[in-house]
């Protein structure tokens, strides 16, 4: 993983919620309150995921993603959203409000349309005169 | 199931190809009889069986060409449609879904979303824009494309309107190239639609053109494939304009001729087109060829093989010249597009395999042929060039005997008919160059405006002429390295008018000048009768550096449209859906970040968020080796801590893009160390 000189918890937190475009006062305010919620944590950053799964499967309930999946759209929502200023510290609720549930929706963005899936069946492709008749006809005119 | 139209019975197609093919066959035949009664006397039966065959399979090859433009013309001198395949009422409702497929491999993203984009706004101001969905299919494999690809499709998300999907989904591992990539879809997703449209990173096509091929497949059940031919545009450098030009003015009767003697038997040319989904899934997947590449392996033509397994499943494929509206970009330079024609070489001679595939329909045996052919040619042309040089150079050097030893009253004179000769040699440029001067008239006839079009014609056939024998040469050499087992690598092709260096040229044809040279001097010297003859092919090849650098400016193409020569009237006029394209991908490109690769992602949350949600899509991620995974972090580090510029290889910047946890830590951490 990714070694960085400076390792307080706070700073971490913040860093992470500063990522999440929120002011530094707002995030060092936050920092305070999830810091208890990390206790004996080793990946601080992983933690924080930690608490948003729930919160993002509720907002996008109804879709079907793994848990990371579902941060990173979460996140995604968020951001375009103006989350930060608008919701604070509402990101990690989970039980956030109908009004920040829309917002984020809003904001889904999908890649790709749910799966169809089915299964092309390769073709033959097999030569009129095949490697068995040259063979027999070689050996036929050989041995007379 | 391969009905037609019941105004077109299969008698109708079977009269049309006797006519084709059997013109085809009394020219050659009467040509071959002429030329077996020209060959010089002296030379050895071997040699006599050799230039028959060779001339056989060159001149059957410049008649086909000649009376299917022949009948070409006739059609469209006549306005008539192709018939077999029933036309639907103009502005019918559509009553499927359709699918608008882009695959790429590190194309020029913004120029790739802006062509999407111009279509997707062209189709919303029909009222059948949610009859449409559009996927960017990418096999990307450079990390900072795949990024930019991303980040650009999350920019023309919010330009399209809402009802219009478009999709962004890339292969981690890109299995059989462009079709393991359209098979990826059609595994995933096809199902869920009635037909394909396959674009290419270049390919353009008007809504009206796009409508009016969704309304053909529905009209004709028993259609699999419709190809729309695609008309070149966008062209800058001389050589992209002469290529232009030329497809402008005689395109048009070379498809109308194919279209006459196909019918519903055509080729598909892999883009600009439209499949039936259920057809394609039912017939088309590929089978891996047996034996090692360049034969062996998996299919790189693709599109030959898919046409004939459609055809086999008893699915119609046609090729409809009255659709318009269609386009397409040519390489730029000589050398680009000889970069293309490696790899379609090897792919169309892969097709030996194929070609006596079972249960294939003739005329897919046909298409496959004149597929091979189109380079086998090169080589036979280079041939017959050098087995006439061998023996001009035989009879200097080792002259006739004119009484032999078995007494006789009379010389032995070597006869050599010069005069049948000269009439071979005119014939065969009136069938090469008569077709043209066709399209020409066809061209004057639909666009009286433009002008310069004769002048314009005449210079094409010299620089054609020109051009000629490098080509040949090119293509010799692809085809002796391909027998010889050496495989392509899948390059981008080169979309771009930088022009050709002096270094890249000579670098690149310096074995053409210098065999032109010595050709010359050798000519010169012991076979004079054949200077002048030869001076066509060895001038090309003389001046093939200069041509090469000279074409590819877009300079002397700038120059050359300044005079109004290869003018075409979308120069004049070009089609709004190519200025559309234009300006969106030029604010596309306004709109990409400096920062590239994942950096971007660092710098900008929303595009790591949305990466790392779209990463499951694309597959598992490839295996890395400890070495990558540890050099990528260590350079990570060391821009985050000290903010030392990573010089990531390519590998290390496609593990970190596969590595969330790795790319979250680093966002974080990047923040705190501002």
């Amino acid at each position: 993983m990714v070694a960085v000189n400076i390792q307080s918890v706070d700073d971490i937190i913040a860093a992470y919620l500063k990522y999440l475009k929120f002011s530094d006062k707002q995030a060092r305010k936050l920092a305070a309150i999830l810091k208890g919620q990390l206790v004996n944590q080793d990946n601080i950053v992983d933690a924080l995921d930690g608490l948003l799964v729930k919160p993002a499967k509720k907002v996008l309930s109804g879709y079907i993603l793994t848990d990371a999946q579902a941060v990173a759209l979460y996140k995604f929502c968020f951001l375009q959203a103006g989350g930060a200023k608008k919701w604070g510290a509402m990101l990690f609720d989970e039980n956030s409000s109908a009004a920040f549930a829309e917002a984020l929706r809003k904001e889904i963005i999908i890649n790709a349309p749910v799966y169809t899936i089915s299964h092309m069946e390769a073709q033959k492709i097999e030569p009129v005169l095949g490697h068995g008749f040259w063979h027999n006809w070689w050996h036929h005119h050989k041995n007379g | 199931m391969a009905n037609y139209n019941p105004c077109f019975s299969e008698r109708d197609v079977f009269r049309r190809r006797l006519a084709v093919f059997g013109l085809m066959a009394i020219s050659t035949v009467l040509a071959s009889m002429k030329w077996i009664t020209v060959l010089p006397t002296d030379v050895s039966i071997f040699t006599k069986l050799l230039l028959i065959v060779l001339f056989i399979l060159t001149f059957a090859w410049i008649a086909l060409f000649f009376w299917s433009s022949i009948f070409g013309f006739w059609t469209l001198l006549r306005h008539k449609k192709v018939p077999g395949i029933i036309w639907p009422a103009p502005n019918a409702p559509l009553n499927s879904k359709t699918a608008i497929l882009m695959p790429v491999y590190n194309e020029g993203t913004a120029e790739v979303m802006g062509n999407l984009l111009a279509i997707a706004k062209e189709i919303e101001l029909t009222d059948q824009a949610d009859k449409f969905d559009m996927f960017v299919l990418s096999d990307t494999t450079d990390p900072k494309v795949w990024v930019e690809e991303e980040y650009l499709w999350m920019q023309a998300k919010k330009l399209i309107s809402p009802k219009i999907n478009l999709y962004y989904r890339r292969r981690a591992q890109n299995v059989a190239r462009k079709s393991g990539n359209i098979e990826d879809f059609c595994n995933k997703w096809g199902a869920g639609y009635d037909y394909m449209v396959i674009l290419d990173a270049d390919s353009l096509m008007q809504a009206d053109t796009l409508i009016q091929m969704v309304r053909l497949m529905e009209k004709n059940p028993q259609t699999g494939i419709i190809q729309a031919p695609p008309m070149m545009i966008n062209a800058r450098s001389l050589f992209s304009r002469i290529q232009q030009f030329a497809g402008r003015v005689y395109g048009p009767i070379v498809s109308a001729g194919l279209a006459y003697w196909q019918v519903g038997d055509s080729n598909y040319w892999g883009h600009n087109a439209i499949i039936r989904v259920k057809a394609f899934m039912a017939c088309c997947g590929l089978p891996v060829l047996p034996g090692k590449a360049p034969f062996g392996g998996h299919i790189l033509s693709h599109d030959f093989v898919e046409a004939a397994l459609i055809r086999r499943g008893g699915w119609q494929a046609w090729l409809l010249p009255e659709l318009k509206g269609s386009f397409e970009e040519c390489p730029p330079t000589i050398i680009d597009f000889a970069a293309r024609d490696r790899r379609w070489c090897q792919g169309n001679l892969q097709h030996i395999k194929v070609l006596m595939s079972k249960h294939l329909h003739h005329i897919s045996r046909i298409h496959f042929t004149i597929g091979i052919m189109s380079y086998l040619s090169s080589p036979i042309w280079l041939c017959f060039l050098l087995a006439g040089l061998a023996i001009a150079l035989g009879r200097e050097f080792f002259p006739p005997i004119y009484f032999t030893e078995s007494r006789s009253l009379f010389p032995n004179w070597p006869v050599f008919d010069k005069i049948g000769t000269i009439a071979l040699f005119i014939i065969s440029m009136f069938m090469l160059i008569f077709p043209k001067f066709l399209g020409l008239i066809i061209y004057k006839l639909d666009n009286k405006q433009s002008k310069r079009a004769f002048i314009s014609t005449l210079c094409e056939i010299v620089l054609s002429a020109l051009l000629a024998p490098i080509m040949m040469m090119f293509q010799s050499k692809f085809v002796a390295e391909i027998i010889s087992g050496k495989a392509v690598s899948w390059n981008t092709q080169n979309r771009g008018g930088d022009g050709t260096s002096w270094k890249e040229a000579w670098h690149r044809h310096k074995w053409h000048t210098i065999l032109g040279i010595i050709t010359t001097i050798v000519v010169a010297k012991y076979a004079t009768e054949l200077f002048w003859w030869m001076l066509p092919i060895t001038l090309g090849l003389m001046l093939s550096i200069p041509l090469s650098v000279i074409t590819s400016r877009v300079a002397v193409g700038g120059w050359a449209q300044k005079h109004n020569l290869f003018k075409i009237p979308e120069e004049e006029n070009p089609p709004l859906l190519a200025l559309s394209s234009q300006h969106l991908a030029a604010a596309l490109h306004s709109l990409l970040p400096e920062t590239r690769g994942v950096l971007l992602l660092l710098n900008q949350p929303e595009m790591n968020a949305l990466h790392q949600f779209m990463l499951p899509v694309n597959g598992p991620a490839p295996e890395f080796g400890k070495q990558v995974e540890e050099q990528a972090q260590i350079k990570l580090e060391n821009y985050i801590n000290h903010k030392i510029e990573p010089d990531f290889s390519k590998e290390e910047e496609l593990y970190l893009l596969y590595t969330p946890e790795v790319l979250n830590h680093a966002a974080v951490l990047s923040v705190l160390t501002k």
